[in-house]
């Protein structure tokens, strides 16, 4: 048995298809494809593999990785070629690599996801977002809401890096590193909330588009994709 | 044409399940439009899941998309919440493929497999800004027309449609789109059009005939205006299965619809005969695809789209000659990777359980027994011939094999039913569980799950029970309140059908030309989505026939008399209403008619009309059991 990763891109319209519409396309895809795969035993055989952490509807991403197992070699080349030709137009293949059969899940490996988040804040100007920025960062816990739950994490560890990439007419362009795992995952909309979102006024603020650029896996300072060599 | 997606993909994000609205699915075709070109929108009037399960939506849009000079995309019911948002923004309804606004298409076509979406068709009229009356269209409107099994008694949609094509659409379809492409390029008016359509055998023209009622409110006559279109419009026939195009690039949906697989149409037809059925007599005669044909499908299917199920679609799949070969050719060849075969419907005896055996080799599957009546009277009476010793024994069969859970389907309200025939439910179910508790080992017993669904019979148009009165909804609610007191226990579980929906079906089913009034002005009331539970509103129909001047005690809690004129009278399905006559007495004298295919010839008519048709070949594998329409469900346990 060999386990391949696989890393593709979600974008255009299929942002808007679930991780599990996702997963049920892919394995079509692969079938498609005539891959060797390996099927999971049982009384309902699946083909087996496994994913990263889901994109939820709506955010696209140019970095999201899964592993395929199978059953004999392919080349790598013609894993990505074979693939794409048989996607729907949305998903693309950029790059596949063989990984030990013993490697940590990808879930298990990655702590810190990347978005780019466009965000219409009307009423605020450029200084008034770094301050935002700066008092975020001043508190030492990040408490947000997720499913309901309030959730409190240390702000370091919570949110890693919050850049503002452009900004005109209202409308900026923020690049986030936000943790995501077992440790607890932030949301890119959680993080908006608590930039933006004040207890005394109405909500000014709209989130316009959610882009996931990255995931990594933080080891000492140092920041690695699940499909970089090391 | 408009492209509407920018102004659709603003308000995408908002919606609950915006992959009904992205198209982008593998195998959807995208034809740019030339000039002289016709665009047909293909609808469902549901939503996105319930339409993409549809296999006659699947075959239409490959058909005319191979079709040079003719561009077919699809439309469903935006849900709710969309609709709210489109009416918000302006947005017109729009195809699938090319967001093309509906109002700007050639052809608007519904397929009509329920009367419960009759409002939904108004709905997207109205969502299309296309008028919803013939009559008040105009010429640069598109022509609304329909097809499937409701066109069968078209009358209540008739003031809304232009024109409908009964029976097989395979080819119907085509030369449709040819003559109309042909009056196209000349500039032809919608008159002139759709008097040139109604030559095509199996179009019926409703603008072109007349209905005149006595005040009774019964029909007096019904005449053409015309003595260029036919006195009786009969259905579209493809005698030879093989030769009817069968789709092999079949979209894959990313959204789970209901039917999430290959869908192989492996048969037309059946001729068991079950008298309540209205698809057994119009989709009379039986014919088979051949197993060649099927085998090439379905590796070409498999290929095109990479379905892990592949389900051998027909009304009663072990009638199917050669149904044991092709199961362990599709299991052979396939299972190993894991793609599984289903059978929706199987006759109930050792055959089908051991094709059941063969099936569960790739995937558990759930099985499913239609006895619907509880005694052996009622079961002579429509026709279901089997004897409780069938029932026990094949559910014995499947015990012994690892079944733990059974599905059964009845129906309450059926001619001639008593309160002994509820009984007999009752004491059938109670065999059934004490059989399974007595086989099944004491540590699995907790497993054991006997699943009873209740449906209320609906008498249909072109059946040997058009004439007869339907239960009220008194009779039906008591009825259900009597099995939910006694079917009773840790391992039985109850579901019924809204009886009020039946009851309202039931009106539709067998309406005429005036109940149109009352479809208009119960979507007017705020009625769409009837089929589905939690939008069926009872008043607003109830109100809407009231204002209307009409009842339900006229439409379907009355006994028609036999010489009464039908509102379907024009309409031929090929089964002769002498053979629904007989049929109909022979059920009151409890007598059966046993299945053409397995002995002689019934006389139903339809072989007269079927000239091309070959003759069924008999599946000598299952002759000893052959009578009646026992039916088994096999389905991927979900």
């Amino acid at each position: 048995m060999h386990r391949l990763r696989i890393k593709y891109g979600k974008m255009g319209r299929l942002k808007f298809i679930s991780h599990l519409d996702f997963i049920c396309a892919i394995e079509r895809s692969l079938r498609r494809a005539s891959f060797p795969l390996v099927l999971t035993k049982g009384f309902n055989p699946r083909v087996k593999m496994s994913y990263g952490p889901p994109l939820s509807v709506g955010v696209s991403s140019e970095s999201e990785y899964m592993d395929i197992f199978l059953n004999n070699h392919l080349s790598l080349k013609e894993v990505v070629d074979l693939l794409n030709m048989v996607l729907p137009d949305g998903l693309y293949i950029y790059r596949a690599k063989y990984v030990l059969l013993d490697e940590p899940s990808i879930t298990k490996f990655v702590n810190f996801a990347e978005y780019q988040i466009e965000v219409a804040v009307p009423s605020l100007g450029v200084s008034d977002i770094k301050d935002r920025i700066e008092e975020l960062f001043s508190k030492k816990e990040f408490k947000f809401v997720k499913k309901g739950k309030e959730k409190v994490l240390p702000t370091k560890q919570a949110v890693s890096r919050i850049e503002i990439n452009y900004f005109e007419l209202g409308k900026a362009t923020i690049n986030v590193l936000l943790s995501i795992g077992d440790l607890g995952s932030v949301r890119p909309e959680a993080l908006m909330k608590s930039l933006f979102s004040r207890p005394d006024c109405d909500e000014d603020y709209v989130i316009l588009n959610i882009h996931r650029i990255g995931l990594y896996a933080k080891i000492g300072d140092e920041f690695y994709s699940p499909i970089d060599t090391r | 044409m408009k492209n509407l997606y920018p102004e659709i993909e603003n308000i995408l994000p908002s919606i609950e399940k915006p992959v009904r609205y992205i198209n982008s699915e593998w195998n959807t075709k995208r034809k740019p439009v030339q000039p002289d070109d016709i665009v047909f929108a293909l609808a469902y009037p549901d939503v996105y899941e319930i339409g993409m399960s549809n296999l006659a939506l699947c075959i239409l849009y490959e058909i005319l998309n191979e079709q040079d000079g003719v561009i077919a995309e699809r439309v469903f019911s935006p849900w709710v919440d969309m609709e709210e948002r489109m009416r918000e923004e302006d947005i017109p309804l729009f195809t699938l493929e090319s967001y093309s606004p509906v109002n700007e298409c050639d052809i608007f076509g519904f397929t009509l497999q329920c009367e419960m979406t009759y409002t939904n068709i108004l709905n997207m009229l109205d969502l299309a800004k296309i008028p919803l009356l013939a009559k008040d269209r105009r010429d640069d409107n598109p022509l609304i027309i329909g097809g499937g099994p409701c066109v069968f008694n078209p009358e209540p949609l008739a003031p809304f449609f232009d024109l409908f094509a009964l029976g097989d659409g395979e080819n119907l379809i085509q030369e449709v789109a040819d003559e109309f492409k042909k009056l196209k390029k000349k500039g032809a008016k919608k008159r002139e059009i759709l008097k040139s359509l109604a030559k095509i055998q199996g179009i019926y023209v409703p603008s072109l005939y007349k209905i005149d009622h006595y005040p009774s409110g019964i029909i007096k006559t019904i005449n053409r205006i015309s003595n260029e279109v036919p006195k009786t419009v009969k259905k579209r026939l493809i005698g030879d299965l093989d030769m009817a195009k069968f789709p092999v690039y079949p979209i894959v949906p990313f959204a789970r619809v209901i039917h999430d697989r290959c869908s192989l149409e492996i048969m037309r037809g059946c001729t068991r005969g079950c008298r309540f059925c209205q698809a057994g007599m119009i989709y009379r005669p039986a014919r088979e695809r051949s197993i060649n044909k099927l085998k090439n499908l379905s590796q070409n299917i498999l290929k095109n789209t990479g379905y892990e199920e592949i389900s051998l679609v027909s009304l009663s799949s072990s009638d199917y000659s050669e149904i044991e070969t092709l199961v362990s050719d599709l299991i052979n060849r396939y299972g190993g990777d894991g793609v599984a075969v289903s059978l929706p419907s199987l006759r109930m005896d050792a055959f089908s359980i051991n094709l059941a055996e063969q099936i569960q080799r790739v995937r558990r599957t759930g099985l499913t027994f239609a006895p619907e009546a509880g005694t052996q009277r009622l079961r002579d009476v429509i026709n279901k011939n089997l004897t409780e010793e069938d029932i026990l024994s094949t559910a014995k069969l499947a015990f012994q094999n690892g079944w733990r859970r059974l599905k059964f389907y009845f129906m309450v309200g059926l001619p001639t039913e008593t309160r002994e025939d509820l009984q007999g439910i009752v004491e059938l179910v109670n065999k059934v569980v004490s059989l399974g508790l007595d086989i099944i080992p004491p540590k699995e017993r907790c497993r054991l799950k006997i699943n009873i669904s209740i449906a209320s019979f609906v008498p249909k148009a072109h059946t040997p029970f058009q004439w007869v009165e339907q239960n009220t909804l008194n009779q039906l609610l008591k009825k259900q309140a009597f099995l939910k007191k006694h079917l009773r226990g840790r391992h039985i579980s109850l579901s019924w059908h809204e009886a009020k929906l039946s009851i309202i079906e039931g009106v539709v089913a067998r309406g005429d030309r005036r109940l149109a009034g009352v479809i208009k002005k119960a979507w007017e009331l705020g009625c769409k989505f009837d089929a589905w539970r939690e939008h069926f509103d009872f008043s607003k129909w109830e109100k809407a026939l009231k204002e209307e001047g009409l009842s339900i005690d006229f439409y379907t809690y009355r006994e028609r008399s036999l010489d009464e004129n039908l509102p379907w009278e024009h309409i031929s399905v090929g089964v002769t209403k002498a053979y629904f006559q007989s049929e109909y007495e022979k059920a009151l004298r409890q007598e059966r008619t046993d299945d053409c295919r397995f002995s002689s010839c019934n006389k139903c008519g339809v072989c007269e009309v079927a000239d091309a048709c070959p003759p069924p070949r008999l599946p000598t594998s299952i002759m000893p059991l052959g009578i009646g329409g026992q039916v088994v469900g096999l389905m991927a346990d979900s």
